[in-house]
Protein backbone atom coordinates (compact mmCIF):
# COMPACT_ATOMS: atom_id res chain seq x y z
CA UNK A 1 0.00 0.00 0.00
CA UNK A 2 1.53 3.54 -0.99
CA UNK A 3 0.36 6.79 -0.67
CA UNK A 4 0.05 8.58 -4.13
CA UNK A 5 2.64 11.43 -4.24
CA UNK A 6 -0.11 14.21 -3.97
CA UNK A 7 -2.11 12.97 -1.49
CA UNK A 8 -1.36 14.60 2.03
CA UNK A 9 -0.80 12.26 4.76
CA UNK A 10 -3.54 10.63 6.65
CA UNK A 11 -5.46 12.67 9.57
CA UNK A 12 -7.26 10.76 12.44
CA UNK A 13 -10.33 13.04 11.43
CA UNK A 14 -10.55 12.07 8.10
CA UNK A 15 -10.62 8.37 8.18
CA UNK A 16 -13.09 8.80 10.97
CA UNK A 17 -15.23 10.56 8.41
CA UNK A 18 -14.24 7.80 5.91
CA UNK A 19 -15.39 5.47 8.24
CA UNK A 20 -18.82 7.13 8.90
CA UNK A 21 -19.64 7.88 5.48
CA UNK A 22 -19.30 4.09 5.01
CA UNK A 23 -21.69 3.61 8.15
CA UNK A 24 -24.06 6.12 6.40
CA UNK A 25 -23.99 4.09 3.04
CA UNK A 26 -24.68 0.64 4.61
CA UNK A 27 -27.67 2.47 6.80
CA UNK A 28 -29.34 3.42 3.81
CA UNK A 29 -29.66 0.15 2.98
CA UNK A 30 -31.13 -0.97 6.61
CA UNK A 31 -34.15 -0.71 8.13
CA UNK A 32 -34.69 2.97 10.35
CA UNK A 33 -34.60 0.89 13.80
CA UNK A 34 -31.74 -0.92 12.64
CA UNK A 35 -29.54 1.59 12.15
CA UNK A 36 -25.94 1.75 13.03
CA UNK A 37 -24.49 4.19 15.26
CA UNK A 38 -21.70 6.39 14.28
CA UNK A 39 -20.00 6.34 17.17
CA UNK A 40 -15.81 5.07 17.95
CA UNK A 41 -17.72 2.60 20.72
CA UNK A 42 -19.77 0.82 17.51
CA UNK A 43 -19.09 -2.98 17.92
CA UNK A 44 -18.45 -4.75 14.21
CA UNK A 45 -19.06 -8.04 15.03
CA UNK A 46 -19.90 -10.18 18.15
CA UNK A 47 -23.21 -10.71 20.77
CA UNK A 48 -23.28 -7.09 20.96
CA UNK A 49 -23.37 -5.91 17.90
CA UNK A 50 -26.07 -5.06 14.89
CA UNK A 51 -23.80 -5.74 12.13
CA UNK A 52 -23.92 -8.40 10.29
CA UNK A 53 -21.39 -11.04 8.29
CA UNK A 54 -22.52 -9.07 4.60
CA UNK A 55 -22.71 -5.63 6.21
CA UNK A 56 -19.28 -5.58 7.51
CA UNK A 57 -17.82 -6.83 4.30
CA UNK A 58 -19.51 -3.82 2.86
CA UNK A 59 -18.72 -1.28 5.36
CA UNK A 60 -15.14 -2.56 4.53
CA UNK A 61 -15.21 -2.13 1.11
CA UNK A 62 -16.68 0.84 1.33
CA UNK A 63 -13.96 2.12 3.71
CA UNK A 64 -11.33 0.56 1.63
CA UNK A 65 -12.86 2.52 -1.82
CA UNK A 66 -12.89 5.73 0.74
CA UNK A 67 -9.73 5.37 1.56
CA UNK A 68 -7.93 4.95 -2.19
CA UNK A 69 -10.39 8.17 -3.04
CA UNK A 70 -9.32 10.87 -0.44
CA UNK A 71 -5.63 9.13 -0.27
CA UNK A 72 -5.11 7.69 -2.95
CA UNK A 73 -4.35 4.72 -1.64
CA UNK A 74 -4.95 0.76 -2.63
CA UNK A 75 -5.45 -0.09 0.80
CA UNK A 76 -6.81 -4.14 1.29
CA UNK A 77 -8.33 -3.78 5.06
CA UNK A 78 -9.08 -7.27 5.06
CA UNK A 79 -6.19 -9.74 4.68
CA UNK A 80 -4.06 -12.23 6.33
CA UNK A 81 -2.22 -9.57 7.90
CA UNK A 82 -5.58 -8.73 9.64
CA UNK A 83 -6.81 -12.09 10.65
CA UNK A 84 -3.67 -12.97 12.12
CA UNK A 85 -4.07 -10.72 14.17
CA UNK A 86 -4.80 -11.50 18.11
CA UNK A 87 -6.61 -8.26 18.86
CA UNK A 88 -9.07 -8.23 15.44
CA UNK A 89 -9.13 -4.28 14.08
CA UNK A 90 -12.57 -4.98 13.00
CA UNK A 91 -14.28 -5.63 16.56
CA UNK A 92 -14.93 -1.98 16.89
CA UNK A 93 -15.08 1.12 14.50
CA UNK A 94 -12.01 2.92 16.96
CA UNK A 95 -10.13 -0.60 16.37
CA UNK A 96 -10.75 0.03 12.85
CA UNK A 97 -9.53 3.49 12.48
CA UNK A 98 -6.19 2.62 14.35
CA UNK A 99 -5.66 -0.17 12.12
CA UNK A 100 -5.96 2.23 9.06
CA UNK A 101 -3.80 5.14 10.67
CA UNK A 102 -1.72 2.38 11.22
CA UNK A 103 -1.19 1.30 7.55
CA UNK A 104 -1.58 4.30 6.45
CA UNK A 105 1.40 5.73 8.39
CA UNK A 106 3.83 2.98 7.56
CA UNK A 107 7.17 3.47 5.25
CA UNK A 108 6.08 2.53 1.85
CA UNK A 109 9.82 1.51 1.52
CA UNK B 1 -7.68 -22.73 11.31
CA UNK B 2 -9.92 -22.81 7.89
CA UNK B 3 -9.17 -23.89 5.04
CA UNK B 4 -10.50 -23.35 1.36
CA UNK B 5 -10.78 -25.97 -1.29
CA UNK B 6 -12.63 -26.38 -4.61
CA UNK B 7 -13.11 -29.86 -4.14
CA UNK B 8 -15.09 -32.19 -1.39
CA UNK B 9 -15.59 -35.73 -0.71
CA UNK B 10 -18.95 -36.84 -1.05
CA UNK B 11 -18.73 -38.40 2.56
CA UNK B 12 -19.52 -34.59 3.33
CA UNK B 13 -23.14 -35.41 1.89
CA UNK B 14 -25.10 -34.78 4.49
CA UNK B 15 -23.52 -31.96 6.15
CA UNK B 16 -23.36 -29.44 2.96
CA UNK B 17 -27.27 -30.28 2.45
CA UNK B 18 -27.57 -28.79 6.15
CA UNK B 19 -25.50 -25.83 5.69
CA UNK B 20 -27.30 -24.65 1.95
CA UNK B 21 -31.13 -25.92 2.63
CA UNK B 22 -31.17 -25.86 6.38
CA UNK B 23 -29.31 -23.36 7.84
CA UNK B 24 -30.96 -21.12 10.61
CA UNK B 25 -29.06 -18.33 9.40
CA UNK B 26 -30.97 -18.03 5.96
CA UNK B 27 -33.67 -16.14 7.90
CA UNK B 28 -32.30 -13.36 7.58
CA UNK B 29 -30.52 -13.00 4.14
CA UNK B 30 -34.44 -14.79 2.57
CA UNK B 31 -34.69 -11.65 0.60
CA UNK B 32 -31.25 -11.84 -1.23
CA UNK B 33 -31.27 -15.62 -1.25
CA UNK B 34 -35.23 -15.14 -3.54
CA UNK B 35 -33.15 -12.87 -5.62
CA UNK B 36 -30.41 -14.95 -6.29
CA UNK B 37 -32.85 -18.07 -6.86
CA UNK B 38 -34.81 -15.85 -9.36
CA UNK B 39 -31.99 -14.63 -11.43
CA UNK B 40 -29.74 -18.32 -11.33
CA UNK B 41 -31.91 -21.06 -10.37
CA UNK B 42 -31.95 -23.28 -7.52
CA UNK B 43 -28.78 -24.31 -6.00
CA UNK B 44 -28.75 -28.43 -6.08
CA UNK B 45 -25.96 -30.72 -4.81
CA UNK B 46 -24.43 -32.77 -7.75
CA UNK B 47 -22.12 -35.89 -6.77
CA UNK B 48 -19.24 -35.88 -10.01
CA UNK B 49 -16.29 -38.65 -9.96
CA UNK B 50 -16.99 -39.02 -5.82
CA UNK B 51 -16.81 -35.43 -5.33
CA UNK B 52 -19.47 -32.74 -4.76
CA UNK B 53 -20.40 -29.56 -6.65
CA UNK B 54 -23.50 -27.10 -6.48
CA UNK B 55 -24.92 -26.80 -9.70
CA UNK B 56 -28.15 -24.32 -9.80
CA UNK B 57 -31.16 -24.69 -11.81
CA UNK B 58 -29.90 -22.50 -15.06
CA UNK B 59 -27.42 -22.63 -17.58
CA UNK B 60 -25.09 -20.79 -15.76
CA UNK B 61 -21.98 -22.45 -15.14
CA UNK B 62 -20.46 -21.99 -11.73
CA UNK B 63 -17.63 -22.36 -9.26
CA UNK B 64 -17.72 -24.05 -5.58
CA UNK B 65 -15.74 -22.98 -2.85
CA UNK B 66 -15.59 -24.57 0.36
CA UNK B 67 -14.23 -23.56 3.67
CA UNK B 68 -13.31 -26.56 6.13
CA UNK B 69 -12.37 -25.97 9.99
CA UNK B 70 -8.77 -27.87 9.44
CA UNK B 71 -8.01 -27.47 13.49
CA UNK B 72 -10.14 -30.35 14.74
CA UNK B 73 -9.81 -33.90 13.34
CA UNK B 74 -12.07 -35.18 9.95
CA UNK B 75 -11.96 -30.82 9.09
CA UNK B 76 -15.89 -29.96 9.76
CA UNK B 77 -17.54 -28.09 6.58
CA UNK B 78 -18.36 -24.58 7.73
CA UNK B 79 -19.03 -22.25 4.73
CA UNK B 80 -19.89 -22.95 1.35
CA UNK B 81 -19.37 -20.28 -1.24
CA UNK B 82 -20.84 -20.62 -5.10
CA UNK B 83 -19.73 -17.72 -7.97
CA UNK B 84 -19.63 -17.28 -11.60
CA UNK B 85 -17.80 -15.19 -13.73
CA UNK B 86 -19.88 -12.55 -15.55
CA UNK B 87 -17.99 -10.76 -18.10
CA UNK B 88 -15.18 -9.04 -16.11
CA UNK B 89 -16.12 -9.51 -12.75
CA UNK B 90 -16.34 -12.82 -10.48
CA UNK B 91 -20.39 -12.77 -8.89
CA UNK B 92 -20.73 -13.84 -5.81
CA UNK B 93 -23.89 -16.18 -6.25
CA UNK B 94 -24.69 -18.22 -2.81
CA UNK B 95 -22.68 -17.69 0.52
CA UNK B 96 -24.12 -20.16 3.41
CA UNK B 97 -21.94 -20.40 6.82
CA UNK B 98 -22.04 -22.31 9.84
CA UNK B 99 -23.93 -20.85 12.69
CA UNK B 100 -20.94 -20.91 14.92
CA UNK B 101 -19.58 -18.59 12.12
CA UNK B 102 -22.58 -16.33 11.74
CA UNK B 103 -21.76 -12.48 12.94
CA UNK B 104 -23.01 -13.42 16.30
CA UNK B 105 -21.87 -17.11 16.53
CA UNK B 106 -19.33 -18.62 19.21
CA UNK B 107 -16.76 -17.92 16.46
CA UNK B 108 -17.95 -14.44 14.47
CA UNK B 109 -14.15 -12.97 15.75
CA UNK B 110 -12.89 -15.44 13.49
CA UNK B 111 -14.48 -12.68 10.58
CA UNK B 112 -15.46 -15.81 7.66
CA UNK B 113 -17.08 -13.77 5.70
CA UNK B 114 -14.04 -11.82 5.10
CA UNK B 115 -11.70 -14.45 4.89
CA UNK B 116 -13.93 -15.95 2.01
CA UNK B 117 -14.48 -12.38 0.01
CA UNK B 118 -10.31 -12.04 1.07
CA UNK B 119 -9.88 -15.89 -0.86
CA UNK B 120 -11.83 -14.87 -3.70
CA UNK B 121 -9.90 -11.68 -4.65
CA UNK B 122 -7.00 -13.94 -4.82
CA UNK B 123 -9.04 -16.35 -6.91
CA UNK B 124 -10.24 -13.31 -9.07
CA UNK B 125 -6.54 -11.76 -9.30
CA UNK B 126 -5.36 -15.19 -11.06
CA UNK B 127 -8.20 -15.31 -13.31
CA UNK B 128 -6.91 -13.43 -16.80
CA UNK B 129 -9.42 -10.22 -17.39
CA UNK B 130 -11.42 -10.54 -13.98
CA UNK B 131 -10.61 -6.90 -12.58
CA UNK B 132 -13.42 -7.30 -9.60
CA UNK B 133 -15.68 -9.02 -7.58
CA UNK B 134 -19.40 -8.47 -7.29
CA UNK B 135 -21.45 -9.33 -4.18
CA UNK B 136 -25.54 -8.31 -4.02
CA UNK B 137 -26.44 -6.69 -0.74
CA UNK B 138 -29.27 -5.40 0.95
CA UNK B 139 -31.82 -4.68 -1.44
CA UNK B 140 -30.61 -6.40 -4.21
CA UNK B 141 -27.92 -3.85 -4.73
CA UNK B 142 -24.77 -4.88 -6.82
CA UNK B 143 -21.15 -3.95 -4.48
CA UNK B 144 -18.25 -4.31 -7.07
CA UNK B 145 -15.11 -4.80 -5.10
CA UNK B 146 -12.06 -4.01 -7.17
CA UNK B 147 -9.47 -7.13 -6.77
CA UNK B 148 -6.26 -5.31 -8.43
Amino acid sequence: MKLTETASMPDTQEIQSIIFAAIDELNVQREADRQVEKSLDTKLFGKDSDVDSLDLVNLIVSVEAGLAERFGAAVTLADERAFSRKSSPFKSVHSLLAYIEELLGEDPT
Amino acid sequence: MVVFSSRLDRSYHENLQKLLFFNPNQAQVAPEILRAIERYGEPRIAVIDDRLRVALGSPTEVQTLFVLEADQPGARLVGVVVYTREEDTLVVVYVALDEAYAARGMKAQRLLFLRIVDELRSVARRIKGVGSLTLFCGGGVARRIRVR
